[in-house]
């Protein structure tokens, strides 16, 4: 790490010498990291949100991401999907391979298209409730909002494979009914303290990327419903040099909070993949991890102090100490509530400074037992880089569909590279899977982290595969949530989830979850479905697995239904095979059933409790967790 | 009913013996028949399909029903699927040599499974976590290591099973030598071979067969051959494993040999349970084994052992596989091999030991014809699908997998699953004429003739085959029922002979002085009765492969029949009460499957009235007639099981008893003394007095009490026991009524 005085001096001299986010880069690595489309020189945007206040305008109202990115299909002499826009690597390139893997994978017909329906008129969107003493107030005390339908559509739904589906065919029975934006932490104290006078109901929204149904308005809610968006609280409050922490204000979205810190020469190495549009605030109140967790920790080991506000008031640990033994941490009550106790407004987080190297790298297995044995060892030696995955077969061959074309030059070196891992090593195409591998650190350490690895891997049956097979496996997990809203149009209804199980289960686990929802497919009547998983994260006693889940649901009369049951039945699974209901996605609406058997009867009765005392009238009523 | 021939080609002409055929037809048929993926197709195309009915609804019953059948136009193309193919066909015209050596390689191996040979399998369980941990307990408690670990290889020495395909293959010679002299056909649904190479792909999975013979041991091995199966690793008795040559080659086809009790041996069990998981789990090659533990000698299913399947399921339920597939096989012969021994058996004359020479001494069977076997490949069972809803899986998920032993609920499942299985494969059984030709014999042995005319005897079974079809069961009927009926005397001719004057004589197996040879202990019954019961246990035999399939009906045909005596017209309700009562008592005897009595209820209620006897008019059932020929046939079915279970009852009553052997012997003289001119001596079977000793401690009827000497006594309720006597209807019977 660069941690002496002189290194963090070269550091911030790199940085100003070479404009843009490759400052601090170097090697093979180019710029994997997404980012807002015109960003000139940190200096000018640092400040500035890359999203305004009427998302809509740059985001999708019913997709993923942005406006301008999206896999499109060209009929030309056969088909072709490319990906437009330039904020991503494989930006403006068509992918050759790509269509006749979809079809051949996915029984994709092109032919057969449906197209979303355009955005709903005013009257398509329900009416708002309207609580009459409370807009007045909202109004006198200058509090920015709106009442427009596109706003309060914007908040009323995460991106869930069932909210995304009734955005493009259906609507929301119930859709919040006020939207407002506080500025900061007086003016959420001002709100919920209005809530509660006035009896209705708050849905704190960060950056809407929960995939847990947690933003959904419960159906049955009759106060009114005011989402509380957070986004206009996105200003770093103070940088703490001796101590390396920073407290920020909690709607700051991941982008904005990295570009910023990097222009003072730091980082937070939080980077969950959502982390492009997801907030702060939203990281603390689901248990959030990011994928450089191995050398910055997940959300619960980079906060130092929050503060929330609860109908009860506000909420604060006065300490900032690195630890504390003072009963059961009251930040841990915070941490997962998932918006059901109050309003996360602000957060000292730990920061570190940049590291001077990036590199990528890969490994490639000749069967995922392999692999996952593989890991195990990493993980026993504790001598993970700052991220190490595991893909699956599948997915290995899903990322080779998506290859942008190469020259002359490439596809010679991947013939060979293929020569030498099938004919040489004898690895079967269709078992052989893939490491992924980021290292960040000094040259020294980076490349001692590097050695290590490869020969572990070495020993476990590995073969090292280059840097650019890493580096396009992690510009996919950006790029790839981006593929579903294309799916839609073509009849495939596709859905992640993830979980986190001890180490001699991993392999079983992820075996059997695979199989027993091409089983549950089958028994449904679907003929094309995809199915696959990596292991993402490596821990002491266990890993993180996440599933990617797809189906052509033409001939289904309800694929939302068959999807759900389908996934409640892996979920099923997962916990008989020993692992969790979630590792960072949380549990919101839709994982719910699960509580009991995860944390006992009396546990989740101790949560209602908790519930119970922050807010007694149900203020913060959307349903989630308990 | 009949045989057809398929000849998919030639506008449909059906033929009703195949034997007329010639070579010529049968290859100019060939080429027109589906194709097949299959290398050796024509072995089964050319080969004659037979169809066997089941759920057969032409309303005609009787011996006219054939004529008409015959009639009715054959469809123009069968599909194979639905047909049972002879696996000795081809074996009769071509070399078996060059059968047993032809070019051989397994299709439809487990996709995720890795060859291991003997030695890796070996070191996988003794490295496991629960034989390393199974040591160190022991350690702990004062063992010597170094001695449990040569211990562990001893067992595994003992117990391993090598599989080589040059053992396979003389197996493979030799075998359709000896089955083509004894057996006329042996048939098998080939859809059901398919079906379980494409499940195998995909998860490994469970043979359950049927056991009635030892006959049964190689045949699952032999198909797998035939079809180019993966072979099957066979979990086998030790008994076998001390024959001289035959234990060692039955090692090599695939046997693993286990000790019949080792619940108090941690280590055996630990070793035991490893090594089978090892098999299943790792190399997922198919794991065979009997679920009734024994060869039934009665000839009906015998309650599940689940001391394996629970062992097998532990896999699933720690979630070390995604699903596990069951195929229940149901293997029918028209004659058992061991028809006398198993008789002599029941009356409680010992088994002689396994031994090569005893095995040699059999030849001379191989003199005699045992008729056709019917192989039936059931329909996979997913074990996940039918143990799922009934565990919870999480609640032992994050115990590291070797500690987490199997609760007591899980078993519970498990045993549901076999008799879920053991009810697979009754359904799946094909009945022999001869079983339903036996019934109508035994009813003439009751009244005491030991002969009765052809004609009468073809009428009656002709009746009841039509009764049975309409219930859907899978009837093996060739030709018209007399010429069945006809052919299964000849196969049976030592036991009912046809006469020159169209009568069939029953003959009396047993010959004062010619059996027992071996007999050590003295018999407990009389000369005269033995004489008697080895035919009637011989008839019962067969009869009980048909039983299953009218002993639900005949179970409320018998709570009506005790009802009739209190009331007129009972309430439906109470004719179910009393049903169930039945049904547990004699729950160990029939298969039944948990959780499903009333659909077992209904079943028997509908074929009731389905056959006109009886009517239900608002929840109230009443008897149509007085003369009920299918309720008395019902009757008279269960009519020796009600004389057993009624002995048991008074003898227990009769004193405390001890819980040994001598409570048995008790029982099978009450029996004895109570047959008089009922001719009821099946009722002697050491079978069902065992079951019923079970059924009566399991209803709470008997109470095991350990005393302060150690001594386990059965204290039984006198009330239950006479309510119990009072049900079964033999109240009336004069022995009985002096006793009670």
């Amino acid at each position: 790490m660069a941690s002496s005085a002189g290194e963090r001096l070269s550091v911030l001299q790199r940085h100003l010498s070479c404009p843009g986010r490759e400052g601090p880069r170097r090697g093979t690595a180019g710029h994997w990291q997404p980012a807002a489309a015109s960003s000139p020189s940190p200096k000018d945007t640092a400040g500035a949100p890359s999203l305004p206040r009427r998302r809509q305008e740059v985001l999708k109202w019913n997709g993923w991401g942005y406006k301008d990115s999206k896999f499109v299909v060209h009929k030309e002499d056969g088909y072709h999907v490319s990906f437009t826009g330039n904020r991503y690597k494989i930006g403006n390139m068509v992918l050759p391979h790509f269509a006749s893997w979809v079809k051949e994978t996915l029984g994709v017909d092109f032919e057969d298209c449906q197209p979303p329906q355009p955005p709903p008129q005013p009257h398509q969107i329900p009416q708002p409730i309207l609580h009459p003493g409370l807009l007045e107030e909202v109004r006198a005390l200058g509090l920015s909002h709106s009442l427009e339908g596109e706003d309060r559509l914007f908040r009323a739904h995460g991106h869930t494979l069932a909210e995304i589906f009734t955005l493009r065919e259906g609507m929301f029975p119930r859709i919040p009914d006020l939207v407002v934006w506080p500025d900061g932490h007086k003016q959420v104290e001002k709100m919920v303290e209005l809530a509660s006078r006035h009896q209705v109901v708050l849905i704190p929204f960060g950056g809407g990327t929960s995939v847990s149904g947690a933003l959904l308005c419960p159906e049955e809610e009759g106060r009114m419903i005011i989402s509380l968006d957070t986004s206009q609280m996105n200003s770093i409050l103070w940088v703490d040099e001796k101590n390396l922490t920073a407290r920020i204000e909690a709607g700051i979205i991941g982008q904005d909070l990295e570009r910023q810190l990097r222009a003072r020469g730091y980082t937070s190495g939080h980077e969950p993949d959502s982390y492009e549009f997801s907030s702060l605030g939203g990281w603390v109140a689901t248990r959030a991890s990011g994928m450089k967790k191995n050398i910055y920790g997940n959300i619960e080991d980079l906060v130092v102090q929050v503060k929330v506000v609860t109908p009860r008031g506000t909420v604060e640990r006065y300490a900032a100490g690195p630890r504390l033994s003072a009963g059961p941490d009251i930040q841990h009550f915070i941490m997962g509530s998932e918006g059901t106790f109050g309003v996360v407004t602000e957060v000292t987080l730990k920061i570190r400074p940049l590291p001077p190297v990036v590199r990528y790298g890969s490994i490639a297995f000749p069967d995922f037992s392999a692999g996952v044995r593989c890991m195990r060892e990493v993980a026993l030696q504790r001598c993970q880089p700052a991220s190490i995955r595991l893909m699956d077969n599948q997915q290995f061959r899903f990322g080779h569909a998506l290859k942008p074309p190469t020259g002359l030059m490439g596809l010679l070196v991947d013939g060979l590279k293929k020569v030498y891992i099938t004919r040489i090593r004898g690895f079967d195409v269709n078992k052989m899977c893939v490491a992924t591998l980021l290292f960040e650190g000094s040259e020294q350490e980076v490349t001692a982290q590097e050695n290590r690895l490869y020969s572990i891997a070495l020993s476990s049956g590995g073969v090292p595969a280059g840097a650019a097979n890493g580096e396009r496996g992690y510009m996919l997990t950006f790029v790839i949530a981006y593929i579903r809203d294309l799916g839609f149009d073509y009849g495939i209804v596709a859905e992640s989830f993830e979980t986190s199980v001890p180490w001699d289960r991993v392999y079983s686990l992820c075996h059997n979850v695979k199989h027993r929802i091409t089983s549950e497919c089958k028994e449904r009547g679907i003929r094309h479905s995809f199915v696959t998983c990596r292991v993402t994260q490596t821990y002491d006693a266990g890993a993180c697995v996440y599933f990617y889940f797809a189906f052509n649901y033409r001939g289904l009369s309800d694929p939302v239904h068959v999807y759900e049951e389908i996934e409640g039945n892996a979920r099923n699974e997962i916990l008989a095979c020993g692992g969790s209901i979630s590792h960072h996605h949380g549990v919101g609406k839709v994982r719910r059933q699960w509580m009991n058997q995860t944390v006992s009867a009396p546990g989740l009765g101790a949560l209602r409790a908790v519930k119970e005392y922050f807010d007694p009238e149900n203020i913060f009523a959307n349903g989630n967790l308990l | 009913m009949e045989i057809r021939l398929i000849s998919a080609g030639h506008g449909g002409t059906e033929v009703r013996a195949p034997h007329y055929l010639t070579t010529q037809q049968t290859t100019s048929t060939l080429s027109t028949l589906p194709k097949l993926s299959h290398p050796y197709e024509r072995v089964y195309t050319s080969t004659t399909n037979y169809s066997v009915t089941s759920c057969d609804l032409s309303p005609g019953v009787g011996c006219t029903m054939e004529a008409h059948m015959c009639l009715s136009p054959a469809p123009r193309k069968v599909k194979v699927t639905e047909g049972y193919v002879d696996l000795l066909a081809e074996r009769r015209d071509t070399s078996d040599l060059r059968w047993a050596i032809r070019e051989w390689q397994s299709r439809g191996d487990y996709r995720y499974g890795c060859n291991m040979t003997r030695k890796e399998i070996f070191d996988h369980v003794i490295h496991s976590d629960r034989v390393r941990h199974t040591i160190s307990k022991l350690v702990e408690e004062g063992g010597d290591g170094k001695a449990l670990e040569a211990e562990v290889e001893d067992i595994l020495e003992q117990m391993g099973h090598t599989q080589e395909l040059g053992v396979i293959r003389q197996f493979a010679f030799v075998l359709p030598k000896i089955m083509k002299k004894i057996y006329g056909k042996v048939l098998i649904n080939e859809d059901g071979i398919e079906k379980l190479r494409n499940t195998h792909v995909e998860t490994p999975v469970v043979l359950l067969p049927t056991h009635r013979s030892y006959a049964d041991f190689l045949l699952v091995s032999y198909i797998a051959y035939h079809y180019n199966l993966p072979l099957p690793v066979i979990a086998a008795g030790m008994d076998f494993m001390n024959m001289a040559v035959i234990g060692d080659k039955l090692r090599g086809s695939g046997a693993f040999y286990i000790r019949r009790s080792f619940m108090d041996n941690p280590l055996y069990w630990a070793v035991f349970q490893e090594y089978v998981q090892t098999i299943v789990e790792y190399t997922g090659a198919p794991l065979e084994f009997f679920l009734e533990g024994t060869r039934s000698r009665s000839g009906k299913s015998l309650p599940p052992k689940i001391g394996l399947l629970g062992c097998v399921s532990e896999i699933w339920l720690r979630g070390r596989l995604p699903d596990l597939a069951i195929i229940p096989i149901s293997i029918s012969y028209d004659r058992t091999l061991e028809e006398k021994l198993y008789a002599y058996e029941l009356l409680g004359i010992p088994k002689p030991p396994e031994s090569t020479s005893g095995l040699l001494k059999a030849t001379s069977i191989l003199k005699e014809s045992f008729g056709d076997i019917f192989i039936h490949m059931g329909e996979p069972v997913s074990l996940r699908s039918y143990l799922g809803p009934r565990v919870d899986r999480h609640l032992s998920a994050s115990i590291p997998a070797h500690l987490a032993s199997v609760t007591r609920s899980e078993l519970c499942a498990c045993e549901g699953l076999g008799y879920h299985i053991l009810r697979q494969i009754q359904q799946g059984a094909v009945t022999s004429v001869w079983s339903v030709v036996c019934i109508q014999l035994a009813r003439s042995l009751h009244g005491g003739c030991w002969s009765l005319p052809l004609a009468t005897l073809v009428k009656e079974v002709a009746w009841l085959i039509g009764i049975l079809r309409r219930t859907g069961a899978a009837v093996a009927l060739e030709g018209t029922v007399e010429e069945a009926v006809v052919r299964s005397l000849s196969v049976h001719k030592q036991l009912a002979s046809l006469g020159e004057d169209r009568v069939v004589y029953i003959s009396r197996i047993h010959q004062a002085d010619s059996h027992p040879p071996t007999t050590q202990k003295k018999l407990n019954l009389s000369a005269a009765t033995v004489e008697s019961a080895v035919t009637h246990l011989m008839l019962q035999h067969y009869i009980n492969q048909a039983i299953h399939l009218l002993i639900r009906p005949a179970l409320v045909a018998l709570a009506l029949h005790s009802l009739l005596h209190e009331t007129n017209t009972p309430h439906t309700e109470n004719l179910k009460e009393r049903f169930a009562f039945l049904r547990s008592l004699f729950w160990f005897d029939f298969i039944f499957e948990k959780e499903v009595e009333g659909r077992d209820f209904m079943e028997g209620l509908s074929v009731l009235t389905w056959s006109g006897e009886v009517s239900v008019v608002q929840e109230q059932v009443q008897m149509m007639r007085s003369d009920s020929p299918f309720i008395t046939t019902l009757l008279h079915l269960l009519s020796p099981f009600t004389l057993t279970y009624s002995c048991t009852a008074i003898t227990l009553d009769s004193q405390v008893w001890e819980d040994n052997g001598l409570l048995v012997t008790a029982i099978q003289s009450q029996v004895e003394r109570c047959i008089g001119s009922s001719g009821l001596y099946s009722a002697l079977s050491l079978d069902s007095i065992r079951h019923s000793i079970r059924a009566f401690t399991k209803l709470g009827i008997v109470t095991r009490t350990t005393s302060v000497d150690g001594q386990a006594r059965l204290t039984s309720d006198q009330q239950k026991l006479a309510s119990v006597v009072n049900i079964l209807g033999t109240k009336q019977d004069k022995h009985l009524q002096a006793r009670l």
